[in-house]
């Protein structure tokens, strides 16, 4: 146990090969530095994708954990030619965050969370005004996807914050790239009723979704 | 451009325009100048530059360090575990004798319980004791002892524990064999006293007979005259020579009504 916890230090090989299914061959092999190499290629999108799903920054480490801890138990269900790996571990991801939402229905902890931690947002502005408008904006933003319903919701964050394809998007959500076009279509309109409107006042649905009224 | 090509601008963003600025440029235009498109999807536009907004803005993020240690953690785990597979499939196929042997054993308790099978003429049958307790009243040797009515020669050996007849309550749930096998009523046993004591552990014979009750005077027991053309059923012990050494008088059944 001591020799499992004392990790040292974590550095990956240059010469770890970029292709994913020899990474993942190495990995099952129990090469460490193979599966560094994919974790850290495909964390950051996997993790911006939870946190645009799930709305707080615990859910989507704690989603980003449980997806690779899906990968490292069963790397053999992985098809390559049903696509790449990012979009396996999307799917893996989208289900383990509904899953989550399922299970928790608290609103609180998944949408006020996002208000008091504004340095899941770090805004870079050039002086303190425009930081103050650039936060308020991007919070509005922010508040709009998270009341899309949950077809709109995750197109959203794939194609457009994920810069996926419909064909992807249709990967990951299993639905036919129609579907997608039509629900990206839909979303958008919503989305921009919402910002349009402007004022939004927040009162917590039953169940863990949020209302926005005007 | 066009109000339709203007609207899939709009909507499909990058992926209609191939990342092409002149496209947007113009689809932007053709908004600001088309009172129709600019209220249908003037929002649009507004919802595309909000995404992007957002989208540069959560660029920078990432998960924290220790998930990273975590997952290392739990990789490594994982290795011990796989280099260990033999223990594991080890395990397993334990686990797998172990739940077949419930099943078997399940399975032959369920038998024994509601299965009872009965040959007449197996040998277990044929040597068992008349006046042992566990089997006295088997149903077919009482069956055929009645049937035939005649004594039935028993391979036994009788001990003094068999001599000494008791009548015990055996439950079953079949009706026809409890009552093929209702305990006996009890018997007065009557020593020969001409004969030797049977020594223990020998060879011997146990005869039941109906006969009439003045033929027991034959072997030497005393019967009253008035119940001398009475059928008695007996059981008499015979040593290895044929000597009579004992007899059980085994009272008749009530009557059921």
């Amino acid at each position: 146990v001591t020799r499992l916890l004392s990790v040292p230090e974590i550095t990956v090989k240059d010469q770890c090969p970029d292709d994913d299914r020899e990474l993942l061959e190495l990995m099952q092999a129990g090469e460490e530095q193979a599966f560094l190499a994919l974790y850290r290629k495909y964390q950051p999108s996997l993790f911006r994708f939870c946190l645009h799903l799930g709305g707080s920054r615990h859910v989507a480490e704690d989603v980003t954990q449980e997806t690779f801890v899906t990968l490292i138990r069963r790397p053999g269900k992985y098809d390559a030619e049903r696509g790449g790996l990012l979009l396996y571990l999307f799917g893996i991801a989208r289900r383990l965050v509904w899953a989550r939402r399922r299970r928790q229905r608290r609103a609180d902890e998944l949408f006020t969370s996002l208000e008091e931690r504004p340095e899941d947002f770090p805004i870079t502005g050039p002086d303190l005004l425009s930081h103050l408008t650039h936060n308020e904006q991007l919070q509005q933003v922010r508040d709009a996807v998270l009341a899309l319903p949950r077809k709109y919701r995750e197109v959203i964050a794939l194609c457009t914050l994920q810069e996926l394809s419909y064909e992807q998007a249709a990967e990951v959500v299993g639905c036919s790239i129609g579907t997608i076009r039509s629900r990206m279509h839909r979303a958008k309109k919503i989305l921009s009723q919402k910002l349009i409107e402007g004022v939004f006042r927040k009162t917590v649905r039953r169940g863990s979704s949020l209302r926005y009224e005007s | 451009m066009r109000c339709r090509e203007c609207e899939r601008v709009l909507l499909d963003g990058e992926r209609c325009t191939g990342g092409s600025e002149g496209t947007l440029y113009r689809a932007h235009a053709h908004l600001a100048n088309c009172p129709r498109c600019r209220n249908t999807f003037g929002g649009v536009a507004v919802a595309n530059a909000a995404l992007e907004l957002l989208r540069d803005a959560s660029k920078s993020l990432e998960a924290s360090d220790e998930i990273e240690r975590d997952l290392l953690i739990t990789f490594r785990e994982r290795k011990e575990l796989l280099l260990r597979g033999g223990q594991q499939r080890w395990h397993f196929s334990r686990w797998a004798v172990a739940a077949a042997l419930v099943i078997v054993a399940g399975v032959v308790g369920y038998i024994g319980m509601h299965v009872k099978f009965v040959h007449p003429m197996s040998p277990t049958l044929s040597s068992a004791s008349v006046s042992s307790p566990s089997n006295a009243k088997h149903p077919i040797l009482h069956r055929l002892a009645k049937k035939k009515d005649r004594p039935m020669r028993l391979h036994t050996t009788p001990s003094k524990t068999a001599i000494i007849a008791k009548s015990v309550n055996v439950p079953h749930e079949n009706k026809d064999v409890s009552e093929a096998i209702r305990p006996e009523p009890k018997r007065e046993a009557v020593a020969s006293s001409s004969a030797p004591p049977v020594p223990e552990n020998e060879g011997g014979t146990i005869l039941r007979v109906t006969v009439p009750a003045s033929s027991l005077q034959m072997i030497g027991l005393p019967v009253l005259p008035e119940t001398a053309n009475r059928r008695v059923t007996a059981d008499i012990t015979l040593d290895p020579y044929g000597v009579v050494q004992r007899v059980d008088l085994v009272q008749p059944r009530p009557i059921r009504k």
